[in-house]
């Protein structure tokens, strides 16, 4: 076999599996937001109302602003918390225990993202772990509902979500450091906090961009957790809920469509911050 | 002039870089940090376990031990029915995802040509578009061309975003292959598929037993794609919890929480048993 027909027939399977069923999609949803919704259906009129009626609205602006807010601090969260661990697993302990502690980490993720949400709520209610508890020390005389159905919730649900896809590829790229490096720095008299700051995080970067890029797109798009433990705080994945329940598909494909804008300037911020190579070459 | 070590007084005792320092006692503020962090993560669904054998419909105070809430769940035919098409779905994606993820990740690996970078950026989309805009658009497509939404609607959905991330995972561990080994299985004699199967695959099984469970995991656990693909036609686990959750949370939800638990905790050790042999 010639090596462009081999090269093809690898490729097929992956180009027809992405083209029909991710790329042509979102042709179809991109189309519709400029159509014009109607009670149970749409006419295939072309509109901007739907994408103005996002900007030319002060609450869902506020609401898309919220968003990406959430979906920063929950990434920068997630880092701080992520790293320690990840250097710990890859670099502190022997390889097969880390593995294995690492395995341990991804098994809370084989319960259903719903579960995990739900788990929270005994801690964080009215009557909950943290309000019974501040009350034991002293610091609150009543139970405060802060914990549970607000922002701070949401934050604290998402970082559980999502930290183990920051530690992953963190792990992975303080794993992969050659042993020599460390050693070679050592005999040229480097301590401890120059060999991290010259050589273990400029080589785990990368690491910590990929995890933010998966941890800030997953925290863009989720729905489930400001819809259990949000309140009335409202996401651009709540919304595009609640528009598709009432069936007003292009109102909700014009903001899918500005989540996606939303995304790719996030991850081409992220990617630009590294050298992209080290991460998917 | 003779330069024998030995001519030199005392050597500074220069630490060996092979040798591991010594295990040191105390425990450090990294070891504080990453138990809380497994603190932070597991605290919850332990205390979900626990309150699945909890004598009282509420969450929130224990009451005593009971096995009701097991005996309700496998009296329970939805839940069932649930998992039962959670399962295939996870198996199904998975496989296939795993095969065309793999050689795509190697044709990649292996050849250069035109449009390569284009077709890397498209084959990376799946990881970086919202799971809400893959499963509207997948669910207005599906509509559209009126593909019945049920089982086969979701596997498709799965898998296109399987690829992606099966790709990512095996192409990092052929990165870090040795092409050599490669290339002495060819100097031997052996043609490229026969290399493929006997060198580069067995050398690539970590990765894609890795690439599996992250398949597996990600579908088993899927909730907003399946949840506007599925339809009427088939309902999967977390779709099915996500209806019983809206009516309040039952401790039946906490027992088949606890189960799957426990069946994957004993499905990733098996696994570990597997890839040591």
């Amino acid at each position: 076999m010639k090596p462009t027909l081999k090269r093809i027939g690898l490729l097929t399977p992956a180009i027809i599996g992405i083209g029909i069923f991710l790329l042509i999609p979102l042709g179809f949803l991109l189309i519709y937001s400029f159509y014009t919704p109607r009670p149970l259906g749409v006419e295939k009129s072309f509109t901007l109302q739907n994408y103005l009626g996002i900007f030319g609205n002060p609450i869902t602006l506020d609401t898309v602003l919220r968003t990406i807010r959430i979906a920063t601090t929950t990434t920068l969260l997630c880092g701080l918390v992520a790293y320690p661990a990840a250097y710990f697993l890859a670099r502190k302990i022997p390889q097969k225990k880390g593995l294995m502690l690492m395995v341990l980490l991804v098994i809370p993720f084989w319960t259903s993202s719903l579960i995990r949400t739900i788990s929270w709520l005994p801690l964080l209610g009215r009557n909950g772990a943290i309000n019974l508890a501040l009350m034991k020390v002293g610091l609150l005389d009543h139970p405060l509902d802060i914990f549970l159905f607000s922002e701070f919730a949401l934050q604290i649900v998402l970082i559980q979500y999502y930290v183990v896809f920051m530690i992953g590829p963190i792990y992975i790229f303080l794993s992969q450091i050659p042993e020599n490096l460390i050693n070679a720095a050592k005999t040229l008299g480097a301590n401890n906090w120059k060999i991290f700051v010259h050589i273990i995080f400029p080589l785990s970067f990368p690491g910590i961009i990929m995890g933010s890029i998966f941890v800030f797109v997953l925290c863009l798009g989720n729905f489930e957790v400001p819809k259990f433990v949000g309140g009335i705080v409202q996401t651009i994945g709540l919304v595009i809920l609640n528009t598709i329940t009432i069936l007003n598909w292009p109102k909700a494909a014009a903001f899918s469509a500005l989540l996606i804008v939303i995304t790719l300037m996030g991850v081409i911020l992220l990617l630009r911050m590294t050298n992209v190579k080290k991460i998917f070459l | 002039m003779k330069n024998t070590p030995s001519q030199y007084p005392s050597l500074p005792a220069f630490p060996h870089p092979c040798v591991p320092p010594s295990p040191r006692p105390h425990i450090s503020w990294l070891d504080w940090i990453t138990g809380l962090g497994y603190l932070f993560l597991y605290a919850p669904i332990l205390i979900l376990i626990v309150f699945s054998f909890n004598n009282s419909r509420f969450n929130v105070v224990w009451k005593g031990f009971t096995l009701d809430w097991y005996i309700k769940l496998f009296e329970d035919t939805k839940i069932l029915e649930a998992l039962k098409v959670s399962l295939i779905v996870a198996l199904a994606s998975t496989a296939i995802s795993l095969v065309i993820g793999t050689l795509t990740a190697w044709a990649m690996y292996r050849y250069s040509f035109k449009g390569k970078r284009i077709l890397e950026g498209v084959l990376y989309l799946p990881i970086i578009i919202p799971d809400i805009v893959m499963g509207i658009s997948l669910t207005l497509f599906f509509v559209l061309i009126k593909f019945q939404l049920g089982m086969a609607s979701i596997i498709i959905a799965h898998v296109a975003f399987n690829i992606s991330f099966v790709m990512v995972v095996v192409r990092a561990r052929l990165q870090g292959l040795d092409r050599t080994l490669e290339e002495a299985a060819m100097d031997l004699g052996a043609d490229e598929v026969t290399t493929f199967f006997k060198v580069t695959l067995p050398l690539l099984s970590p990765g894609l037993i890795a690439a599996a469970l992250l398949a597996f995991t990600l579908s088993f656990d899927d909730f907003v794609i399946s949840f506007f693909t599925a339809g009427v036609g088939a309902t999967p686990l977390p779709v099915q919890i996500y209806s019983m959750v809206k009516l309040g949370v039952s401790p039946v939800v906490n027992a088949i929480s606890t189960l799957v638990l426990i069946i994957s905790f004993i499905l990733v050790i098996l696994t570990e048993k597997l890839q040591r042999k």
